[in-house]
Formats: structure tokens, C-alpha cells, sequence
């Protein structure tokens, strides 16, 4: 699905990313753990085609109708079109823009690209009720300003709703688990995990093991100053949760 | 334009009126000769007259004529004013009046250059009064065209008795003509009447639109002025409101989209005469190209009016670098126990907002649109009456498509 090649970017000139390999597969979930700083956030940014880092090297290369694409020259709009989406660590506020149009607008988009029919309001909210049921979200939600005056576990539930509407091929998640409690963790991860199939890929990118306890990986890998250092099964964020990364970054130093 | 244009054009306007009339002009007229061309006062420092006046050719020798039927909507009681002349609906709403006085020499704005230039041309008076507890479900709308490039100098008076409620719209379009409207109107709301009125322009690239708006407010009224500068080369915009008498209240909601070259300049005053009066102000722009917006909030507390409420915010949004918005916020107060507020902001659309929309397949062009449409949002929300309120909604959605060539909703 996705096959990350000697990736390596900046940011103010300064380089953030240094020679990333990664390979996902439909079907698969990967997580992307590291401590801070380590360019994690960056990684899936830059996927998603933030324009704030600059890609110095390397490739992305995306499944888009059944070929393998280099997708750095499409813009941010065009890969969530083809199926990218990024869920954000911090969702954005955007006043005067109904979360309603906000999930209707991107829809539509993404339907005409698709070259399907767009949907009428009424079609498109029943639609929506349905995944509002899924992450227990109350209808007034639609309403509301996109993520205005929303607490931080409403807006994290807010994001994997959009993720939910849009139907992405490959969801990256930045750090989906912080400022959720328990519960609202369980409602997200019962979220993503209801919208897996063979045929579409997850990235998360978390510091904590906690939220792979609810969304189980196929492979962990460990990022540290722009380079994956370190790649295994689920039992890796276990050793992690146990031992910190200093055991990992030693050998790094 | 010259003083000896000006002359011209009065003379037109003189044709067929009375002796009075004419009197009236030529007073004017001799008034504003003592000062012209038009100095720039502190008024108008922002905005020089004299050089927009210059700009302005009198060019009637090509006449278009205007389609009347795209006006006639059932859910407006609609009056269209075509050339200065003012055509009613036949039928009223029981308690509402309209009138068309033409010997209009009264007095509806402050003395200035700029009310001697209307007084020279003014040609007629719309007066329309509403009847004490009548409700006019409709709403009003006043439509201002011209057919050719001209100058028009409409009057209007509105006086609401005592509870009366009412809503007015008056447009004015001029899309492909040059025209110059300098406009008068006033208004008296009595006690506990309320009436929503907005000020909507919508004029060509060359086109001048400078109007002087003033309301005075009784015991509990309730007056909310709408400026909706939408299009046009020059809109200046003077609104004054006078909070008379206890517990009458004061909105002043002013949006202006620029872009180009267009200039936009609001000056609003609100007087509070009488303790325990209230008023809010919101003034928004969205401004591109080499565009200006001023924006001037005057508010006078006067000595005996305690227990006042006053409010008042100005938000611009930048779309270009050379774009420029001015904000003034005065405030005088001269009573103790106040509570007053203000606050300006001036900013640009973000980068993580529109990859935000980006980032869920909305291309940035339209992201702009529905961040823009969202900043506008705030005051056209304000509009009480439902039937106008998605009207403008698609009003200025339509004008910042075509603006700032952002792409349809």
C-alpha cells in the first residue's frame, strides 16, 4: 500500500527525518513509537503532504489504482483524495464552519474525485448518524463550529468520526490516545478498529503502549533522531513499556 | 467631477420640481460652493472625497435598460427606485404607509459637505410609517438601480410607532455602471418598537456609494443597522445612533469585502443620551489586493447616562500582503458607572487551518472560501429575520466567490 523509500526532511532547515524506510501493506496496523523529538509527528505529516517541512530525499510511493505512485508531487487535497488521511495529534478549531458542512464538504470532494454522485443533506446525515452512534456523539456535534469549544477527548473523537465519513485506504493517527481517558480511549479504539479491513492500512504514531492494549499492531518500530532504529512484532511496545527506550537509544549514541 | 458638473446635475434635478425645491438646491448648492473642492478633515483622513469626486464622470449617454423581474420575490414587500424615481407596490399591509413627498426639504442628516451635496440633488422623499403594535411580517426591501450612469441622491425616512416591528433591506446594485448614490436616510423608533435594517451595496468597479444613516432610538426601542459593503470602488458609510431614552438599545453590525482596489470606510457613532441604554457593535472585513477598509467606532457616553452597556469588536481578515485595514475604536465617556468594551483584531487565514481542510480532500482554494464564508458568518448570524438572513447568507457567499476567485461552495 505504502512503501516509504530513504525518506529524509527538513524544517527551517534543520533536518528532521534521515533516511525513514517503512513498508505497510493492506491489511497491516504499524506503530510508529519513539520519545519525543524523535520525528514521529513529522513523519506522518509529511505523508499527508504538510507544506511546513521540506522533503529533501527520498520517496513515498502509494498504491493508486493498483500502481505503485510517488505521491510527493501531489498536494495535501489530492492524497487525502486518494484515500490518505490524517488523524491530528492537535485538531484544528475553525470558527464559523459547521463540523456538519466541514464533513459534508470533505465527503463530497472526495466522492467526485471517485467520480460518484455527491450526496444530498439528507442522505448524508443519515449516513452520519450511524458513525455518530459508533463513537457515542451526540447529533448537537454537527452543529457546532469544527472542534470550537470541543474538549480534548471531543475533538480526538471528532477526527476518527472525519476518518470514519471518509473511509480512508491508509489512516495515519498522530498520537489518537493523548488527552483521552479510559473510557473515551475505548469508544476511539473501538472506532478505528470497526472501520479495519483487508483492505486498508493503519499508522500510529503514539509514545505510549497504552492504546496498542486496544488497537493491536502487526509491527511496532522504534523512531529515534529521524531513523527507525529498532523493528518488531506487538511484544517490542511491551519491552518498551518496561524498559524505557534508553536500552534502544544507547546502543544509538 | 467639477463644481460646474455639480451644477449640471442639479439643474437636471431641478426639472419639473417646485420653486421650493429648487430654492432648496440652489442653498445647498451655494453652501457647498464656499467649500469645494471637499477638504480632507479628520472625518475623512482615511479617505480623500476630492479625489474619489474626480474619478466620477457624469456619462449618461449610454443607457442600459434594467430587467425589473429578477426583483420580484413574494416574501419581500419589494419598492424599486429606478432613476430616482420611486415605484410603490400597490398594495400595503394594513399600518404600513408609504409616501413619496416631493417637495423633500427636510432635514435628515447632520450639516456637512457631504449632506449640502445631497441636499443639491435630492430629488424626492420616501417617508414610510408604521402604525403603532403593527407587526410588518414581510420584510421591506428597498431597491436602488439606474439604467444609465448617473448620480442619485435618494432620501429615505422610516418612523416606527409606538411597539411597531419591522425589518428593511435597501440595495443598492449598480454592476455595470458607473454611478455616484450619496444617500440620507433616518429613522425614529418609538417606544418598544424594533426595527432590523440593513444596508447592503452592491456597486460596480467605478462605482461611489456614500450615505448618511441616522437613528434616534426611544424609551425600550430597538434598532440593529446592518452595513454590508459587498462591492463598489468607494463606499463611505456615516451611521449614527442616538439612544434617547431609558432602555432603548443600539446594534451596529458593519461586514466589508474589498479587494482590488476598492475602499471602504464606516464611521459609526452611537450616543448614549439616557441612563440604563445599551448597544453592541461587531465590525468585520475580509480585505485582498491593494484594498482599504476603515473602520472609525465612535461611542459617547454622555454625563448622565449611567448605567450604560456598550460593546464593540473589529475583526479583519488579510488576504493579500498589500491589503490594509484601519481600526479606530473611540470612546468618551463621561459617566461613572459604565461598563464599556472594545477590542480589534487583525489577521490572516492560517496555514494549519487550510491543511487542516487539505488534509480531508478540500482543495485550498475552497478551504479559503468556507474560512472566509465562516469569518463573514459571524455577522450575517446576526440577522433576526429568517427570510433575509439566507438571502444575504447567499449574497456574500456569491460576492466572495467571485472576489477573491475562490471556487463555488
Amino acid at each position: 500500500m505504502i512503501e516509504i523509500k530513504n525518506l529524509t526532511a527538513s524544517v527551517d532547515g534543520k533536518e528532521i527525518l534521515k533516511g525513514i524506510n517503512l513498508t505497510v501493506k493492506k491489511g497491516e496496523v504499524h506503530a510508529i513509537m519513539g520519545p519525543n523529538g524523535s520525528g514521529k509527528s513529522t513523519l506522518s505529516k509529511i505523508i499527508a503532504g504538510h507544506p511546513a517541512y521540506e522533503v529533501t530525499g527520498g520517496e513515498i510511493n502509494y498504491e493508486i489504482n493498483g500502481k505503485m505512485t510517488n505521491i510527493l508531487e501531489l498536494d495535501p487535497a489530492q492524497r487525502a483524495q486518494e484515500g490518505i488521511f490524517l488523524g491530528f495529534q492537535y485538531p484544528i478549531e475553525v470558527p464559523g464552519v459547521s463540523n456538519f458542512t466541514f464533513l459534508k464538504e470533505s465527503f463530497n470532494e472526495i466522492c467526485a474525485h471517485q467520480g460518484l454522485d455527491k450526496m444530498d443533506d439528507e442522505n448524508f446525515l443519515k449516513h452520519l448518524r450511524s458513525k455518530l452512534k459508533v463513537l457515542e456523539m451526540n447529533e448537537s456535534f454537527l452543529e457546532r463550529s469544527v472542534n470550537e469549544g470541543f474538549s480534548g477527548g471531543e475533538k480526538k473523537k471528532n477526527e476518527i468520526l472525519q476518518m470514519a465519513i471518509l473511509n480512508p485506504r491508509l489512516s495515519l493517527l498522530d498520537e489518537t490516545d493523548s488527552g483521552l481517558d479510559i473510557d473515551a480511549l475505548k469508544i476511539v479504539a473501538n472506532g478505528v478498529n470497526s472501520l479495519k479491513s483487508r483492505f486498508n492500512a493503519t499508522i500510529l504514531v503514539t509514545h505510549y503502549q497504552r492504546l496498542l492494549d486496544y488497537i493491536v499492531p502487526d509491527y511496532v518500530h522504534v523512531l529515534y533522531k529521524g531513523k527507525i532504529i529498532k523493528s518488531g512484532d506487538k511484544s517490542l511496545a511491551l519491552e518498551l513499556e518496561e524498559k524505557g527506550y534508553d536500552w534502544l537509544i544507547a546502543g544509538e549514541k | 467631477m467639477d463644481f460646474e458638473t455639480i451644477e449640471k446635475i442639479s439643474a437636471q434635478k431641478d426639472q419639473g420640481q417646485t420653486e421650493t425645491l429648487k430654492r432648496f438646491h440652489r442653498q445647498n448648492l451655494d453652501r457647498l460652493s464656499q467649500n469645494w473642492p471637499i477638504k480632507k478633515t479628520e472625518e475623512y483622513k482615511f479617505t480623500g472625497l476630492k479625489s474619489f469626486f474626480d474619478e466620477f464622470e457624469n456619462d449618461q449617454s449610454s443607457t442600459k435598460p434594467v430587467s425589473l423581474d429578477s426583483y420580484l420575490d413574494h416574501s419581500f414587500i419589494t419598492v424599486v427606485c429606478l432613476n430616482g424615481e420611486v415605484q410603490l407596490p400597490v398594495e400595503l399591509p394594513l399600518g404600513l404607509k408609504m409616501i413619496i413627498s416631493s417637495e423633500p426639504t427636510d432635514q435628515l442628516a447632520p450639516e456637512s459637505d457631504l449632506s449640502h451635496l445631497h441636499q443639491a440633488m435630492r430629488k424626492n422623499l420616501l417617508t414610510i410609517i408604521i402604525d403603532k403594535n403593527t407587526i410588518v411580517e414581510k420584510p421591506i426591501r428597498l431597491i436602488y438601480l439606474s439604467s444609465t450612469s448617473s448620480f442619485e441622491a435618494p432620501a429615505m425616512k422610516i418612523h416606527l410607532k409606538s411597539f411597531a416591528k419591522a425589518s428593511l433591506v435597501e440595495e443598492i446594485q449598480t454592476p455595470e455602471r458607473r454611478c455616484c448614490f450619496v444617500q440620507q436616510a433616518m429613522i425614529e423608533i418609538e417606544e418598544g418598537a424594533k426595527l432590523e435594517h440593513l444596508q447592503v451595496s452592491k456597486l460596480g468597479p467605478t462605482s461611489l456609494h456614500l450615505s448618511q444613516t441616522t437613528a434616534n432610538v426611544s424609551k425600550h426601542g430597538t434598532y440593529s443597522n446592518f452595513l454590508l459593503n459587498l462591492t463598489g470602488r468607494l463606499n463611505r458609510k456615516n451611521l449614527e445612533i442616538n439612544l434617547l431614552e431609558a432602555g432603548a438599545h443600539g446594534e451596529s453590525y458593519n461586514l466589508y469585502l474589498t479587494s482590488s482596489n476598492e475602499h471602504s470606510d464606516m464611521q459609526t457613532v452611537i450616543h448614549h443620551k439616557a441612563a440604563d441604554t445599551t448597544s453592541n457593535q461587531l465590525a468585520k472585513g475580509i480585505l485582498d489586493g491593494e484594498s482599504k477598509g476603515i473602520f472609525t467606532g465612535k461611542i459617547f457616553i454622555h454625563p448622565k447616562a449611567q448605567r450604560v452597556s456598550s460593546g464593540q469588536t473589529n475583526k479583519n481578515l488579510l488576504l493579500s500582503k498589500k491589503a490594509q485595514a484601519h481600526s479606530q475604536p473611540q470612546l468618551e465617556i463621561f459617566a461613572d458607572d459604565v461598563k464599556c468594551s472594545h477590542g480589534s483584531t487583525t489577521g490572516q487565514l492560517s496555514d494549519d487551518e487550510i491543511f487542516y481542510f487539505e488534509s480531508r480532500g478540500i482543495p485550498a482554494k475552497k478551504a479559503k472560501t468556507l474560512l472566509a464564508f465562516g469569518f463573514a458568518l459571524e455577522i450575517v448570524s446576526k440577522i433576526t429575520h429568517p427570510i433575509i438572513r439566507k438571502n444575504i447568507e447567499s449574497v456574500v457567499m456569491s460576492c466572495l466567490k467571485d472576489k477573491f476567485q475562490l471556487e463555488a461552495r
